[in-house]
């Protein structure tokens, strides 16, 4: 039901103009390219993307989730409150993927200047900054959390 | 010391001292992972283990993964691993990926065997409580080998209400590095054919269904598989269950399966393990393991506790960090199924085989 859902906020954007969304009481903003059709996202969905779960947006391009660097406070807190793990139990979890031949981790940008570099350089990536970073005339838009 | 040894030593020394270090290209991954151990009991041999003590046990691997176009993703990991019966070096697993979806990827090669709770991470320490695997389950069983070689597809669904569910299938073959039982009793009966250390079952069809249930880091699943072996032409079919809770504090995991081979064999594995950290840095665990092995057309009552191995085992362990730990375990088996000693065949003849043996492991595991 999820993927379904999924893929129509992914491919009819339009149908969801005018819901009332809110963004919740976070210290991060989640940011896309701008020419990404998507607006509005649960955390649950979020989730799946950076976990690679789920690796395709609705159009059928492969997501390129981009994580800050593993000493992030940001990272951190986005870990905890979307992805809903410790960053013991995360690490344990992309060691499994690699060591299994499955997954490799997301990539990782030191800054948020590199994360909003890469994310205009990349129509389907997706990433996260803190809140007080300005966008300024950059090519990304903030992604909205779906309650 | 060889140069193997000295080599692995520096690149030890060098990962434990890097944080969390993995060359991380755009389009290239590389990431490793070993062990040090160090292994003592009171008799037997058992594991890396000796009377006396033993310091040479030592493994490292190097992962490969590469993305050269959207959908395909190509994988190897070499392994190495010496110890006091020698050293050696293996493809762990080397295989293109093709994803159609993300509920369907094609994989081709030598693949990691989707088997269980550990097939898939086999020789990774990093991720389990204890510094050896399950010897009921894990070691030389003939249960799970440590790849196929063949063609699978797998996936993953998600579904309503955080409910995911995550399959594998897979044919080809399989290389079990068992050891049959049946040769020290083949012996006793004049009747030993074809029970060497290696098996290969050609043929196999196998399979894992994963069902990732809304309670958070709780996973249940089924496996198993079914094929000839090659040198006796006896069907080998493995099935079981398996469940693991993983959370920030708490690891638990337990699996039990059934293997058949044919009329020969038929034997019963279980475990369970569950680990607890009490602060960043300590963690405690604990493991119970049983495996009753049957062998119905021969007479074993010459020597039954080569078909019994009980195992209960308490550790101790500091993690620097998710890519560094020391650990320290203590373990005592009641049988001689795996735990035997270095002169068996004396042994059985002059009846002092000894069934009980402790055995403590020190060691290190990293990976980056």
């Amino acid at each position: 039901m999820k993927i379904v859902f999924f893929l129509i906020v992914s491919c009819c954007p339009p149908l969801l103009y005018g819901q009332a969304t809110a963004q919740g009481d976070t210290s991060y903003n989640i940011i896309v390219n701008a020419t990404n059709s998507v607006s509005e996202m649960t955390k649950a969905q979020i989730s799946n993307l950076f976990l690679k779960k789920v690796t395709k947006w609705g159009n059928g391009k492969t997501v390129l989730p981009v994580n800050l660097g593993q000493s992030s406070v940001i990272r951190k807190q986005f870990s905890k409150e979307v992805i809903g793990k410790a960053t013991p139990v995360l690490e344990a979890y992309w060691q499994q993927q690699v060591f299994s031949g499955r997954e490799v981790p997301p990539l990782e940008k030191l800054s948020a200047a590199e994360v909003i570099k890469y994310i205009q350089d990349n129509p389907d990536a997706i990433g996260y900054i803190s809140k007080a970073t300005k966008l300024g005339k950059s090519k990304v838009k903030i992604l909205r959390i779906k309650k | 010391m060889s140069a193997l040894t000295r080599s692995l030593s520096v690149l030890i020394l060098f990962f434990a001292i890097s944080d969390g270090f993995a060359q991380q290209l755009e389009k290239v991954y590389i990431h490793g992972f070993g062990s040090w151990g160090y292994g003592r009991t009171d008799s037997n041999k058992y594991l890396f283990g000796v009377e006396g003590g033993e310091y040479d046990y030592l493994d490292f691997a190097l992962a490969v993964t590469a993305k050269p176009k959207e959908n395909l993703q190509v994988k190897a990991q070499l392994y190495w691993n010496a110890d006091d019966d020698g050293t050696e070096a293996a493809v762990d697993y080397a295989f293109a990926e093709w994803r159609f979806s993300d509920i369907l990827r094609l994989r081709i090669g030598q693949v990691k065997h989707p088997f269980g709770i550990y097939g898939e991470i086999f020789d990774v320490g990093i991720l389990r409580p204890f510094f050896a695997l399950p010897s009921s389950v894990y070691n030389e069983t003939g249960i799970s080998a440590e790849a196929y070689k063949g063609a699978g597809f797998t996936g993953f669904l998600q579904t309503v209400n955080d409910w995911g569910l995550g399959y594998d299938i897979y044919v080809g073959e399989l290389n079990l590095d068992s050891e049959n039982p049946i040769r020290y009793f083949g012996e006793l009966n004049e009747n030993e054919e074809g029970f060497g250390e290696e098996h290969n079952i050609k043929d196999i069809l196998g399979g894992r269904v994963t069902i990732d249930v809304p309670i958070d880091g709780l996973k249940l699943g089924i496996s198993g598989y079914s094929g000839k072996e090659e040198n006796t032409a006896e069907r080998h079919s493995v099935y079981g269950v398996h469940g693991e809770y993983l959370s920030n504090v708490w690891s638990v995991r337990s699996e039990y399966y059934r293997q058949i081979d044919g009329d020969e064999l038929k034997l019963n594995a279980f475990y369970f393990e569950m680990a607890r950290k009490f602060s960043r840095n300590w963690q405690i665990a604990a493991r119970l393991e049983r495996l009753n092995t049957v062998l119905p057309e021969v007479d074993t009552r010459e020597a039954p506790s080569l078909l019994k191995h009980r195992e209960n085992v308490i550790g101790i362990n500091y993690w620097f960090n998710s890519y560094f730990v020391l650990k320290l375990s203590y373990h005592h088996v009641d049988g001689n199924r795996f735990a035997k000693p270095e002169a068996l065949d004396a042994a059985l003849l002059n009846h002092t085989l000894k069934e009980q043996t402790d055995l403590f492991i020190f060691g290190a595991q990293f990976a980056f």
